[in-house]
């Protein structure tokens, strides 16, 4: 579990101390803000797991400060924090989407209880929404799967030899190789499961693992790398906050590198699903019109997205 | 195109297409090849046919979409015929003025001209061009001319025609010696004489022949495969028929790399388009010739080009080499006598029927004859694929056809051969290309891949990039290879990250030796080419690294610092931009600062700074 980090929205004094106390002393971090206008550098700087406003800021409202964060990130929890509670307070924190509201004053395990319930209640939701994004994925598989490799197979003669031209097909269908399909193949085939795995793991086009919506290919041939290829790949990496071969957490973006696509001469070169760029490194959000998906999230105004070439 | 029912009606099918066409007819090629699609050509073709029909010229211009014309740099081309005029870096929006002026007119827009970086002067006609006037193009001269999708532009300019003259005058034996006579050296790599290998495997005992092509193009900087695939699929299909009737094979196999589905869609349609012809199929014009074609692609394996791996591939499983012998041509697919050739050594074959084994040798050099193809990359003003006789100096290439370095940088070195390859410096610029040479420097012919590289190129970042790759690619079989390449990736990382210890050099040469000595296939064989050539002719930038921890090339991250040469800088404020990080700042029009914190050394301010403002400093560790 990576460490959870928590901004404090809290004018300097007492309470911003002692509740920094409590918070780190159940291993989070915690970083507190005096003014309400320095909040939106700091939500650019980290990535944070949730905030506290208080009403006492001396230039800002939590209700301000509130629309500010759910703008920034939907998923980003609130909770507020009154020196005078009150109902009519509550219910406009709660309209705008605060996770809680309590008072300033309430005990230290009260506090602590908001906190962690709110951090669970985050977690759960964003591990139902993976599961359910998964079950999506595996019943997509489930309902076309073993017609659409059937056909594919009779396609191919039911030949063993053609085992490769196989995997191939299946994976341009349901876009990887789910482990059902493998089994599914050796079994009609008559080709043993290990020898079935061992081409699906030999060839780098085959993936085990469920691609993202779009696939960003960066063009790591020598042409390119004298171009500056790696750091068009650190780029994108940096950006996407994902490695090459690995899928962004909402399965929208697979990252993968090439060597070569034969157009040098536009190198270093970037395709996304069938839309060739040519990239300078400083460029890449610009012309893939990804939003910059790491920590340092300062891209509040989206880009547009580049005009992009179609392969014919 | 009709059917064609025998070798006489071959002629007489060119004939009507040919009368149904107006050689004086207005044409405009656009090239389409990945290149020029990948900056738009598919939407000028659009435009094209959008423009003239709403002129009601549809049907007086024809229209093509082409092949690569090879110079990509300056793509989307466009050529206007039959004056020939050269019009490049074309937009949709460009359409209109061009077929007033130059179809409806008889005029030239004159923006649109490539212009002489040297002379300054604008050049009308293709041929002129300094990249295509030096080139002697007999492989890829009906790229650019031809709808690589029609048949009938094939058969119109002569295609089918060697195949004709193979079955109709000459014996598979007469074949075989014309291509031995042509001195054709394999294009996959190896140079191997192809015809000593189709006699090999004509002799073989057997029943059953196999053919392949190997289109697995795994250089990565090359795609010459690609291109005349792309752009003239029925020249490879030509020669595997005129193969397959000279060896008693009935059946073909081309591989393909995954990369390519432009080229898989084009060679289908030829696949198909000469089968309904009856160039393919049973009976082929009328004789008793048959012949089929499958064809199989890739999955991503550069080790799959070797031959072995790659007729494991097609049989359907992983693909690992295999020793040799048995030879493909004694034991090959399913244990059949198999002779595989590389696409641009097919695509020569009809060539070679067409003119005759001795007029081919007459191109070229002494042991290296007629023409090869070259992807000219990297860092060079006219990058693209050209087409030149066999011994042509470096120099020429790079210079009178690439037009050198852009920028007004220094060249330093081209990279021949790909990952097997090395690298040549520029005291060997005026080596002429042919295989013995390129092998005598140390590098090897190859595929065809030149990566040019300038003074901002980092010869120790080359080889540890061609080492890491192969040891991606090893396919682990053997231990030389598979471990002896990742421990040459180990210290060449440990060098370009500022580790390197004294005997690095020395220990890499030893490993290298091991390596080539000891590995089962040409990968391994091969693979300390990179290393070994850098060190050859570079060791000073290697001593550099790792006696003094300084990288000339300013390439090598952990050597380098960013910071702003105060008296130089306008505060103009592009490298602000610029930084992904937020790592630059300062009022405008004042020196501003790098964040040495927050600084990840991406090189984006050092590259669009104007002013020469930012310095990217060799910092010594230690
Ligand atoms: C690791 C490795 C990769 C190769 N890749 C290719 C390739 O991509 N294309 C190719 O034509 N030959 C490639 N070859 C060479 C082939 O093994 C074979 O020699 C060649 O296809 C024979 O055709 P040729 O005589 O027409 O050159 C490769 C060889 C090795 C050892
Ligand atoms: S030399 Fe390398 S690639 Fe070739 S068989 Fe051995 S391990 Fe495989
Ligand atoms: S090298 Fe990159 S990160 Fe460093 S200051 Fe320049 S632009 Fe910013
Ligand atoms: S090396 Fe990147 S396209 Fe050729
Ligand atoms: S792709 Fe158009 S010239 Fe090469």
């Amino acid at each position: 579990m990576p460490e959870l980090s928590i901004l404090l929205a809290v004018a300097a004094g007492g309470t911003a101390k002692r509740l920094t106390k409590v918070l780190e002393g159940e291993g989070y971090r915690a970083d507190v803000l005096a003014l309400g206008s320095e909040l939106p550098a700091a939500l650019g700087a980290r990535k944070y797991d949730l905030v506290l406003l208080s009403d006492d800021l001396p230039d800002a409202s939590p209700t301000e400060l509130a629309l500010h964060v759910i703008g920034h990130s939907a998923d980003l929890p609130v909770v507020v924090l009154a020196q005078t509670p009150s109902v009519r307070d509550a219910v406009a924190a709660m309209k705008l989407g605060a996770a809680h509201y309590m008072g300033a004053a309430d005990p230290n395990a009260e506090f602590l209880d908001a906190v962690q319930s709110t951090l669970k209640d985050k977690l759960e939701f964003l591990e139902e929404e993976a599961r359910r994004k998964e079950r999506q994925l595996a019943s997509l598989v489930d309902l076309r799967s073993v017609d659409v490799i059937d056909t594919i197979m009779e396609r191919h003669g039911f030949r063993d030899s053609r085992l490769v031209a196989i995997l191939q097909d299946i994976q341009r269908e349901i876009r990887y190789l789910p482990q059902d399909a493998l089994r599914h193949v050796s079994e009609r085939l008559g080709v043993p499961l290990p020898r079935v795995y061992s081409v699906a793991t030999f060839y780098q086009a085959f993936s085990l693992t469920p691609r993202g919506r779009h696939i960003i290919k960066v063009c790591m041939g020598t042409a390119c790398h004298v171009r500056g290829a790696p750091r068009v790949l650190e780029e994108l990496v940096r950006k996407l906050g994902i490695g090459p071969g690995e899928t962004t957490y909402d399965m929208e973006y697979t990252l993968m590198t090439v060597n070569c696509l034969g157009c040098c001469a536009l190198g270093p070169v970037v395709v996304v699903d069938a839309e060739y760029h040519s990239v300078k490194p400083w460029k890449v959000g610009e012309v893939l019109g990804l939003e910059d998906r790491s920590q340092v999230a300062g891209a509040s105004e989206a880009p547009a997205r580049a005009e992009g070439k179609a392969l014919a | 195109m009709r059917r064609v029912s025998d070798i006489a009606d071959l002629e007489k099918a060119r004939e009507e297409i040919l009368r149904g066409r107006d050689p004086d007819a207005p044409m405009v090629a656009v090239c389409c090849g990945t290149g020029c699609v990948a900056c738009g050509g598919v939407k000028v073709v659009d435009a094209f046919r959008e423009e003239l029909e709403s002129r009601g010229l549809s049907s007086k211009v024809t229209l093509l979409a082409t092949g690569c014309h090879g110079f990509c740099e300056r793509g989307p081309l466009v050529v206007v015929r039959p004056a020939g005029i050269l019009y490049q870096q074309t937009k949709p929006s460009d359409v209109a003025e061009i077929i007033e002026t130059s179809i409806e007119g008889d005029g030239i827009v004159e923006r649109l001209l490539y212009v002489d970086l040297s002379t300054g002067e604008r050049i009308q006609r293709e041929e002129d061009v300094p990249f295509y006037r030096h080139q002697k193009r007999l492989v890829l001269d009906r790229n650019g001319i031809i709808d690589p999708t029609s048949i009938d532009d094939y058969v119109a300019t002569g295609g089918y025609a060697s195949l004709a003259k193979a079955l109709g005058s000459m014996t598979p034996d007469g074949v075989v010696g014309e291509v031995k006579k042509s001195g054709l050296r394999g294009r996959g790599g190896a140079g191997f004489p192809t015809g000593l290998k189709w006699e090999l495997c004509r002799k073989s005992p057997g029943e059953t022949r196999y053919l392949i092509c190997n289109a697995d193009e795994g250089d990565p900087g090359a795609y010459m495969d690609r291109s005349i695939l792309e752009g003239n699929p029925h020249s490879v299909l030509e020669g595997m028929l005129i193969g397959g009737y000279a060896l008693g094979a009935r059946e073909g196999f081309i591989y393909v790399r995954e990369e390519y589905p432009l080229a898989v869609s084009h060679f289908s349609k030829a696949l198909t388009a000469a089968e309904e012809a009856g160039l393919l199929g049973e009976d082929i014009l009328g004789t008793d010739f048959s012949f089929s074609v499958t064809i199989s692609r890739g999955a991503g394996a550069f080790v799959c080009g070797e031959e072995t791996a790659l007729m494991a591939s097609i049989e359907g499983r992983e693909g690992r080499p295999r020793p040799r012998p048995p030879y493909p041509a004694e034991s090959g697919l399913w244990g059949c006598p198999t002779n595989i050739n590389n696409v641009e050594t097919w695509a020569n074959v009809p060539r070679i029927v067409e003119k005759g084994g001795k007029w081919y040798a007459s191109l070229g050099t002494d042991q290296s004859k007629g023409t090869k193809i070259f992807s000219l990359v990297g860092k060079v003003v006219n990058t693209g694929l050209i087409e030149v006789p066999m011994g042509m100096s470096l120099r020429d290439i790079v210079f009178k056809i690439g037009g050198g370095v852009p920028g007004g940088k220094a060249f330093k070195a081209v990279q021949s051969g790909g990952p097997s390859g090395g690298c040549i410096p520029e005291s060997l610029i005026d080596l002429p290309v042919d295989f013995e040479a390129l092998a005598e420097a140390g590098a090897i012919m190859g595929s065809g891949g030149l990566i040019v590289m300038d003074e901002d190129t980092c010869m120790v970042d080359v080889a540890r990039y061609f080492v890491n790759f192969l040891q991606e690619e090893s396919c682990g079989k053997c231990t030389p290879c598979r471990e002896g390449i990742k421990r040459m990736g180990e210290i060449l990382t440990d060098i370009v990250e500022a580790r390197g210890k004294a005997g690095d050099i020395e220990r890499l040469e030893q490993l290298a030796y091991v390596i080539r000595e000891a590995s089962l296939c040409g990968l391994g064989k091969t693979a300390p080419n990179p290393v070994l050539t850098t060190i050859r002719y570079f060791r000073d930038e290697y001593e550099s690294h790792v006696l003094h921890k300084r990288c000339p090339a300013k390439v090598c991250k952990a050597m380098i610092v960013y910071r702003v040469v105060a008296d130089r800088c306008t505060g103009c404020q592009r490298c602000v931009k610029a930084c992904p990080v937020d790592a630059i700042s300062g009022p405008r029009s004042q020196p501003h600062n790098v964040d040495l914190e927050k600084c990840i050394k991406c090189g984006a301010c050092y590259e669009v700074c104007k002013f020469d403002a930012i310095a990217g400093d060799a910092i010594y560790i230690e």
